[in-house]
């Protein structure tokens, strides 16, 4: 399961898409949460408005960030330089919170570019988070290319579902389907697979008869329907008469008797 | 009208200062923008009323109907207005480079720069005051010709605005057509950094003389709910109720 394995190994550069439903900030924060006491830096850039509660998360987590407005004027190099001047060492985590506002104001490939130059040239890990209801498909496919692990959020039967996708430097591409929950202390919790069930579709719910709804008793009852099932029809009863063997198709053919004319045929003739 | 909508809301037991709240509208949510403008004036609160598309009269009307008087607060420096409606018909304020609508006709490489540095100005004055900064209609930027990386850049800078003034409040409504992207571009983008996303639809059987459309309220902080309304608008009024439940 790719959230247990996330959270035994060193951190990967990880990708998180959410929406508007189920929100990927809070797994967002766990991670980094994780990698923090595990000894890792963060640095945490914040690009997304804030919403009024996240001050007091961050404090929380006793995690400093770096609020800044996009600016479209700006080039993007300036931007990937403001991540790479912080990831210097290499118990460096970089955290992008998160890319849409950056989306917005330059192109998936600049932004793609800048991301695979910071992995390139340093070997800090980067852990992104993208509202995938705000981008169109070819912008998320796109971003995946970057990630080797990409982490979709959402909602399943009432519970955190998260659809994981893992490319290994081995080569090897794994996936999985859990359910998580995120404790008041963002830890990561109650990670179990997610079965997909079939609906069974029960007998009983099988309308019993396919006669509608009326007023009017247009059903049958018991003693109805078994005086229905002896009703012979007409036309069944002769040719159940006339078939008493199985044709073979031979021709049967009576001979009739001889009709012999004892009168001379010519004798009308004046010969 | 009002006191139907705040209840239904949460907003009387849970305070707006220091939050922020989009009405994302599919049909016209402008009853709610009301009902909010309603309870900033009734708490005392001060107003900053940013339109596109609307003059103050509009507003002074249709709060008359609701129990207040914008003209009354204009006199008293209770309430700013910044119209740009009055800016397009008055023609001789095109040189006037203070002119918070001087994007539409200088275009330059920080659109809407002015009218993000009005706003600033109303609420420097308001310092450890309660106030509401409304924007009506944000999607008329759009239409305008501003780019939806500078309305998100706009919106930042008003929030953050609003967020350094812990008593503040900032209030945006924005229409949505489904065919236009960039128009729900913005406004999915917007109602991730909202504390509470109002989004007002109609009904998807069609239309009803028992009821106006549908309201989903969603709280991105606690109480992290997601409910579910109808609502019957009238002429003075709101009615709300859940979903099934009839119109008496």
């Amino acid at each position: 399961m790719i959230l247990k394995d996330i959270l035994t190994q060193p951190p990967v550069s990880i990708l998180i898409q959410d929406s508007c439903s189920l929100k990927g900030r809070p797994l967002f924060l766990s991670l980094i949460r994780h990698y923090s006491e595990n000894g890792y830096s963060i640095r945490y850039f914040k690009y997304d408005s804030p919403l009024s509660s996240e001050t007091t998360e961050m404090e929380q987590l006793k995690i400093s960030w770096k609020k800044s407005i996009v600016d479209g004027n700006q080039d993007v190099m300036s931007v990937k330089n403001s991540w790479t001047s912080e990831a210097r060492n290499d118990q460096v985590l970089v955290a992008i919170d998160s890319l849409s506002p950056l989306l917005l104001n330059w192109t998936v490939g600049a932004i793609a570019s800048a991301l695979r130059n910071l992995q390139k040239t340093t070997t800090v890990s980067v852990i992104a988070l993208v509202h995938g209801d705000v981008h169109d498909k070819h912008t998320l496919q796109a971003l995946n290319y970057i990630f080797p692990c990409h982490l979709a959020v959402r909602r399943a039967q009432g519970r955190n579902l998260c659809s994981g996708t893992w490319r290994k430097a081995s080569g090897k591409i794994t996936d999985s389907d859990e359910y998580y929950s995120i404790t008041e202390k963002w830890e990561l919790k109650d990670v179990k697979e997610f079965i997909e069930t079939q609906p069974a579709v029960m007998p009983d719910s099988l309308p019993k008869s396919a006669v509608p709804k009326s007023t009017f008793k247009l059903d049958l009852n018991a003693r109805e329907e078994q005086a229905r099932s002896q009703v012979v029809l007409p036309y069944i009863k002769k040719h159940n008469e006339s078939t008493s063997e199985p044709s073979r198709g031979k021709i049967i053919y009576e001979v009739e008797a001889p009709d012999w004319d004892d009168e001379d045929p010519d004798d009308d003739l004046e010969i | 009208m009002a006191d139907t909508v705040i209840k239904a809301l949460m907003l009387d037991k849970i305070q707006m200062d220091g939050k922020s709240l989009i009405i994302v509208q599919h049909n016209d949510g402008s009853p709610f923008l009301h009902s909010l403008l309603t309870q900033s004036a009734r708490q005392g609160r001060k107003i900053c009323l940013v339109s596109f598309n609307h003059s103050v009269g509009y507003y002074h009307n249709v709060g008359t109907r609701l129990g207040w008087n914008l003209n009354n607060l204009l006199s008293k420096n209770q309430a700013v207005f910044i119209g740009g409606l009055q800016t397009l018909k008055d023609s001789s304020r095109l040189q006037n480079c203070s002119n918070p609508f001087d994007f539409l006709f200088n275009p330059s490489t920080c659109p809407i720069q002015t009218l993000l540095l009005s706003i600033q100005e109303v609420i420097s004055n308001w310092v450890e005051q309660p106030f509401s900064l409304v924007i009506d209609e944000l999607d008329c930027l759009l239409s305008l010709g501003v780019q939806p990386n500078r309305i998100v850049k706009f919106f930042q800078h008003c929030h953050s605005l609003v967020q350094t003034n812990s008593k503040g409040s900032l209030i945006i409504s924005m229409g949505v057509t489904p065919s236009d992207k960039e128009v729900i571009q913005c406004s999915q983008l917007l109602a991730h950094w909202c504390d509470l996303v109002i989004t007002e639809k109609g009904l998807q059987t069609g239309k009803s003389k028992d009821l106006t459309g549908s309201l989903t309220v969603n709280w991105n902080i606690h109480p992290f709910t997601e409910q579910l309304f109808h609502f019957k608008c009238y002429d003075r009024g709101i009615k709300m109720f859940a979903p099934g439940t009839a119109v008496l």
